[in-house]
C-alpha cells in the first residue's frame, strides 16, 4: 500500500489502514519517545497516544510532508507536554534505563548457536548507554528534541524544520549548542569518551 | 515560534554543524577546516560536538513491546467510543458495555423464570375445590 492510498483509507476510518500505519512506524515513534523521556513506560504511553491522536486528526493532515514526519511532530509535542507534566510532579525519570527489561530494549533473546557477548562488555555497554541517556535527560527539552531528531533518528534538516517550526539556520546553530551541552553533561556524569 | 535574528555566533555554530554533518561542499569544508586550524576554541567546540554525535549514534534503537499494536488498537477503540471503525470490520461488532449486558441478562433471566412458572401452574391444573356447606349453597330455582 503506497502512502497516498494509505492516507485515503485512513481518512475513510479503515481499521486495517490504521494497523498498517502503526506497524510501519511503531519502531521509530517508540524509539523517539524513549530517548525523549528516558523511560520505557512513559515512552510506550506517549507512543500509543501519538497514533491515537494522529488517527483522530487524520482529516487535518494536508499531505505537505510525509506521514512519518507528521507523526514525529505529534510525538515530539506529546513528549514535551509529558516532560512538563512530569516536571511539575517532580518526576524527571521514573525508571532507570538499566531496569528496562530486555524485550523493551529491542534485543531478541539469545538462541542456541549465537555467539554470546562477554558479560563485562554487556555491562560496560549498558553503563555507557545509561550515562548517555542520563546526559540527554539533563538537557533542556528543546536541545534534547534536536539531538534525538538528528543524531538518534537521523532526520534531514528539512524534516527537522517541518517538525520543530524553526528556521533551518536556527536548527543548525542550536544543534551545535545542543551537542556541546550533551558532551558537557556526559562528562559531568563521569563518562569517559572512547577513542 | 519567533526565531531571533541570527548573530555571528549563530552563523558560526550553524557552519560547524554543516561541517560535522557533511553538508558542505568539499571546497567549503576545506576553507572552514583551514579557519579552524587557527581558531582553537572553534576547533574544540567542533570536537565536542563530534563526540556527542558519535555517542548518540552508538545508541541501539529501542523496539516497542511485542503487543504494542494490539494495545494501540484497544486504546483507539476505547477512546473513540465506537465512532471509528465500521462495525462490519470488527469481529466483535459494536461492543456492549458491562452495564447494558448485565441489564439484558437480568431481563432475560426474569422472562425465563416467569415463563417456567406459568408452565408449572398450567401443568398443576386448577387448585383444590373448597367444599361449600349446604346452607351456604344457593337455593335451586323453582321450575
Amino acid at each position: 500500500m503506497d502512502e497516498k492510498q494509505l492516507i485515503r483509507r485512513l481518512k475513510r476510518r479503515d481499521e486495517r489502514a490504521f494497523t498498517a500505519l502503526v506497524v510501519q512506524h511503531q519502531g521509530q515513534i517508540y524509539n523517539l519517545c524513549f530517548r525523549m523521556l528516558g523511560n520505557a513506560a512513559e515512552a510506550e504511553d506517549v507512543a500509543q497516544d501519538t497514533f491515537v491522536k494522529a488517527f483522530k486528526a487524520i482529516d487535518r493532515f494536508r499531505g505537505d510532508s510525509q506521514i512519518g514526519t507528521w507523526l514525529y511532530r505529534i510525538a515530539i509535542n506529546l513528549c514535551k507536554n509529558r516532560l512538563k507534566y512530569l516536571g511539575r510532579r517532580g518526576r524527571g525519570r521514573t525508571q532507570d534505563v538499566a531496569d528496562v527489561p530486555e524485550q523493551a530494549w529491542g534485543e531478541r533473546p539469545p538462541t542456541v548457536g549465537d555467539a554470546l557477548p562477554r558479560p563485562d562488555r554487556v555491562l560496560e555497554g549498558r553503563q555507557a548507554e545509561r550515562r548517555i541517556q542520563a546526559a540527554l535527560d539533563a538537557l533542556d527539552p528543546e536541545f534534547r528534541e534536536l539531538l534525538v531528531l538528528r543524531d538518534v533518528q537521523s532526520l534531514s534538516y528539512a524534516e527537522m524544520v517541518h517538525i520543530t517550526g524553526l528556521a533551518e539556520g536556527t536548527v543548525k546553530s542550536r544543534l551545535h549548542r545542543a551537542r556541546n551541552a550533551l558532551r558537557r553533561a556526559y562528562e559531568a556524569l563521569g563518562g569517559e569518551l572512547s577513542e | 515560534m519567533m526565531t531571533p535574528t541570527p548573530t555571528a555566533a549563530d552563523a558560526r555554530a550553524a557552519r560547524l554543524t554543516e561541517l560535522l554533518d557533511g553538508a558542505l561542499s568539499d571546497a567549503d569544508a576545506r576553507e572552514l577546516e583551514a579557519l579552524l586550524a587557527e581558531d582553537a576554541e572553534a576547533a574544540d567546540e567542533l570536537a565536542a560536538a563530534r563526540e556527542a554525535h558519535d555517542l548518540l549514534g552508538a545508541l541501539a534503537p529501542k523496539a516497542p513491546p511485542r503487543d504494542f499494536v494490539r494495545k494501540v488498537q484497544r486504546r483507539l477503540r476505547r477512546r473513540s467510543g465506537g465512532r471509528f471503525f465500521h462495525p462490519a470490520q470488527s469481529p466483535m461488532g459494536a461492543k456492549l458495555s458491562v452495564e447494558v449486558f448485565s441489564v439484558i441478562a437480568v431481563v432475560v433471566m426474569a422472562a425465563c423464570w416467569m415463563f417456567l412458572e406459568a408452565e408449572r401452574r398450567a401443568q398443576a391444573g386448577p387448585g383444590p375445590l373448597v367444599e361449600v356447606p349446604a346452607e351456604q349453597r344457593p337455593a335451586p330455582k323453582a321450575p
